[in-house]
């Protein structure tokens, strides 16, 4: 009998520490525009530059930790909220040449497909639309949880000409060159 | 048997009174680098971004990188040279003046290049002499510094163009009013005997 009563309070921590669990493997919806932030790398005359994206937003997040393949992500960046490393050059992207963000105000990505790499790593590929050309990127990316987020960490490059950032006299990939490496780090609550 | 050889040479020189072929070749080098530098400068200051401002700013730098090199080859064979001595119709306070001016000169020439790499690192601007080989970054990136620091370049260039005007000015004031030798034996082309 006594074993009996003992044992009611460890069912009880078990199914609640189930709950509990539950909880955790619940799926991320939504994303954290602070903690979130998305940066880029270009060289300029063979010199490494780096910038970043201040302003971003989830219009469709899902992501299961038991279901990844079952993942759906569109983020929108406002291309307004640029910092490509120094003043004159955040004056520039505004102007048609560059990201015409007038025209263009924001950039979108949206998964089409999320695959399984390793444990913890994935691919996700999807639309990438800026100054509005669609093109295909894909991008692997780590995922982790750290509490009650989930983080989400990878990175994918693409070629600038391919959207038609920096024409006219800017088309020189001898000054700006042509790869843009994006990095990308996404903060998630369930 | 070296030490021999540049002990007699040495002889020779300060016979001669000139600066050593070396010296006049460095002398030259590093004159035209800087003004031509400086030009630069002055001209790309105030351009508008376009991918010719960057050419222009990169090619100022690694002209500037290259003179930081060479002047400190110019020191190198300053201090391990003697140099030829003062005509002794020059008193003791305008020997003082020449030699503070000379040194002055050299400080210039390190201090300005040094603050440029300095202020284009805390502008998050690394160097990459001729694109090709990545110079290390002195600072991290820091707005403020970075300002501070290009008014630091500013100032020490217009020091120097200051400088270089007494320097030009008392090499001709030598040559022309005291009529002595102390201009040309730093000319490239002076009679070497």
């Amino acid at each position: 009998m006594k074993a009996l009563f003992s044992r009611a309070p460890v069912l009880a921590t078990v199914l609640l520490l189930g709950i509990w669990g539950n909880v955790h493997a619940a799926p991320y919806t939504t994303l954290d525009g602070a903690a979130s932030g998305v940066s880029f790398g270009y060289s300029q005359m063979n010199v490494k530059m780096g910038g970043s994206f201040g302003e971003l937003r989830a219009t469709e997040f899902h992501f299961d930790p038991a279901q990844p393949e079952a993942a759906k992500v569109s983020i929108e960046i406002k291309m307004s909220s640029v910092d490509a490393g120094y003043a004159e050059a955040n004056t520039e992207l505004a102007k048609d040449d560059w990201l015409a963000w007038r025209a263009h105000p924001i950039a979108t990505f949206s998964s089409n497909r999320v695959d399984v790499l390793d444990a913890n790593s994935y691919q996700v590929t999807g639309s990438l639309t800026i100054k509005g050309v669609t093109k295909e990127v894909s991008a692997p990316f780590t995922f982790k949880e750290d509490g009650d987020t989930g983080v989400f960490e990878g990175s994918f490059s693409f070629q600038r000409a391919d959207f038609g950032i920096g024409e006219g006299q800017w088309k020189d990939f001898g000054i700006v060159a042509n790869v843009i490496t994006v990095t990308f780090k996404i903060v998630a609550k369930s | 048997m070296n030490h021999h050889t540049v002990g007699l040479r040495d002889e020779k020189l300060s016979a001669y009174r000139a600066y050593t072929r070396s010296a006049i070749i460095l002398h030259w080098l590093v004159a035209l680098g800087m003004m031509a530098t400086f030009a630069v400068g002055f001209y790309m200051a105030g351009l508008p971004l376009s991918p010719n401002k960057l050419q222009v700013y990169s090619w100022h730098k690694w002209a500037g990188m290259s003179l930081l090199a060479l002047v400190m080859v110019r020191l190198a064979w300053r201090i391990s040279h003697p140099v030829p001595e003062f005509p002794t119709s020059m008193d003791a306070m305008a020997q003082r003046a020449a030699h503070a001016g000379h040194w002055l000169l050299y400080f210039l020439m390190l201090a300005i290049p040094m603050s440029g790499w300095l202020m284009s690192s805390a502008q998050g601007f690394s160097v990459v002499w001729f694109g090709v080989l990545p110079l290390p970054d002195l600072v991290s990136k820091d707005a403020e510094l970075g300002a501070a620091l290009k008014q630091a370049h500013v100032i020490l260039n217009y020091t120097l163009a200051g400088t270089v005007v007494g320097h030009v000015g008392a090499a001709l004031y030598h040559h022309f009013v005291k009529k002595d030798s102390i201009m040309s034996r730093m000319l490239p082309l002076a009679r070497r005997t």
